[in-house]
């Protein structure tokens, strides 16, 4: 969170996390290296470095695309989502090393542009098992290539949140290319199973770990809350824990109800950064800090403090008999209401 | 998220959840055969002479079992190596090569790991469509 733009905020925990992806990324590839020239001493560098890349490549996008179901199914996966975006253009360079090298070893040699030539050279286009391959790594290092300089907050800002977050979602289009990549290249000539299985179980468990989480999300959604005299009824105020929120669903859209000091505010669940769920963060320094990133937002109106300029929708709120009571009608971004006290 | 991106996302998933496994049984059924066999499985050459003139041969080359190795081709050794063509698969190749006086050997021949896979004796006197 900034008022104005840097490359980098750089602040503890995200250097602990570089620190540990780096170190992860090195020490993969030289275990990767070492195994390689003790299991087929005659590879050549390039091919090497193909391998390497490519696998690592791999394992970063399931580790990437497993962070944000697994948050949304259990909190404590939450500080690995915080610095995610370092995580993925750390994947995109480990993948464009990959393509760059495939293309300079198998493409670049002869008198056709070696982009042209990734399209051309195998006109297998009507068959699935001969299919050429190398077309879905491109596409989807293009989309890798565009969310990575987009991850910036620089360009969430100028394209708007909507346009960011969908070309950010192409993530899911871009892995399934990954997934035929891979299928239809390496593994047409893999003889091992193992590695068929292991990718097989890579899949499963992104493919799963998406859907179960969407079904809890799905399921939130539908919830149904008792409506009377224009307010929802949301819980008992014993039912919120201090500093914590209930969500609530109010004309299809999620609230975030916040009790503290004796008060119970509402505001938009949506954060103004990247739409993280407001109602799974907690009151810190008397914000409400998103789970996500830690954009904060006073919940007497939803505004973040000075000198930052977010604002969130807020709610009105009642206490009746210690139940909490919200009007579904939203007020304009960081419209100040008074909270309800109990 | 918003509700329409969480909507979006949730029947993604769905789509891909069943694309991506069907796919994926599909693309592991469709490999060659050769690579579905057993790795451990030999290579074995049967070499035909389908038909010769005063100076060539025409030579059908089967393969059949796995082909070792990430490279495979096939070539004639002579006075002077020939290389007649890649094998990518088990199959059957046909070559035409010029009649040698001496005789000369059909090599599959890994060239990445430096290695022969197989190889056949090739003589002036060969019958037409002989067996190894």
């Amino acid at each position: 969170m900034s008022a104005s733009y840097q490359s980098i905020l750089w602040n503890r925990q995200k250097r602990i996390y570089d620190f540990v992806l780096i170190g992860f990324v090195l020490t993969y590839l030289v275990i990767f290296v070492l195994g390689m020239l003790i299991v087929n001493p005659q590879v050549t560098q390039e091919t090497m470095i193909i391998r390497s890349t490519s696998t690592l490549a791999l394992l970063l996008l399931h580790v990437i695309l497993s962070i944000g179901p697994l948050a949304r199914i259990n909190k404590v996966f939450l500080p690995i989502l915080y610095n995610r975006r370092h995580l993925g253009v750390t994947m995109f360079f480990v993948a464009a090393v990959h393509g760059v090298f495939s293309i300079m070893q198998f493409h670049a040699l002869g008198d056709v542009n070696p982009i042209i030539s990734v399209f051309t050279s195998n006109q297998h286009y009507e068959s699935f098992s001969k299919f050429p391959f190398e077309i879905f790594g491109f596409f989807a290092l293009i989309i890798f290539f565009l969310m990575a300089i987009t991850s910036h907050d620089f360009w969430l800002h100028n394209l708007g949140r909507r346009t960011w977050k969908a070309l950010h979602m192409l993530v899911s289009v871009a892995y399934t290319f990954i997934i035929l990549h891979v299928l239809l290249g390496a593994l047409q000539d893999e003889t091992s199973p193992a590695l068929i299985a292991i990718l097989g179980v890579g899949a499963s468990s992104i493919i799963a770990l998406h859907i179960i989480s969407g079904h809890q999300e799905h399921k939130k959604d539908k919830e149904k809350h008792l409506f009377q005299s224009g307010f929802l009824k949301v819980c008992h105020v014993d039912a919120i824990p201090e500093n914590r929120a209930r969500v609530l669903i109010a004309n299809g859209e999620r609230v975030a109800v916040y009790k503290y000091d004796r008060k119970i505010s509402a505001v938009s669940n949506v954060c103004k950064h990247q739409l993280g769920p407001l109602g799974e963060g907690k009151i810190i320094d008397g914000c409400i800090t998103c789970p996500w990133h830690g954009y904060q937002y006073l919940p007497l109106n939803g505004t973040s403090p000075p000198p930052f300029k977010e604002k969130v929708a807020t709610y009105d709120v009642k206490v009746l008999n210690n139940e909490v009571w919200v009007n579904p009608i939203p007020y304009e971004e960081g419209t100040a209401r008074m909270p309800a006290e109990f | 998220m918003i509700r329409s991106y969480r909507s979006y996302h949730f029947f993604l998933w769905r789509i891909l959840g069943a694309i991506i496994p069907l796919t994926f049984v599909y693309a592991v059924l469709v490999r060659p055969a050769s690579i579905r066999q057993d790795k451990n499985a030999k290579t074995e050459l049967k070499v035909n002479v389908v038909q010769q003139s005063a100076s060539t041969f025409t030579i059908e080359v089967i393969i059949s079992g796995s082909i070792p190795g990430p490279s495979c081709i096939a070539r004639q050794i002579a006075v002077d190596t020939t290389v007649l063509g890649q094998i990518n698969h088990a199959g059957k190749y046909v070559f035409i090569i010029p009649k040698m006086n001496d005789p000369s050997i059909i090599e599959l021949y890994n060239p990445v790991q430096d290695v022969i896979i197989e190889s056949f004796k090739l003589s002036q006197q060969m019958p037409t469509t002989s067996n190894r």
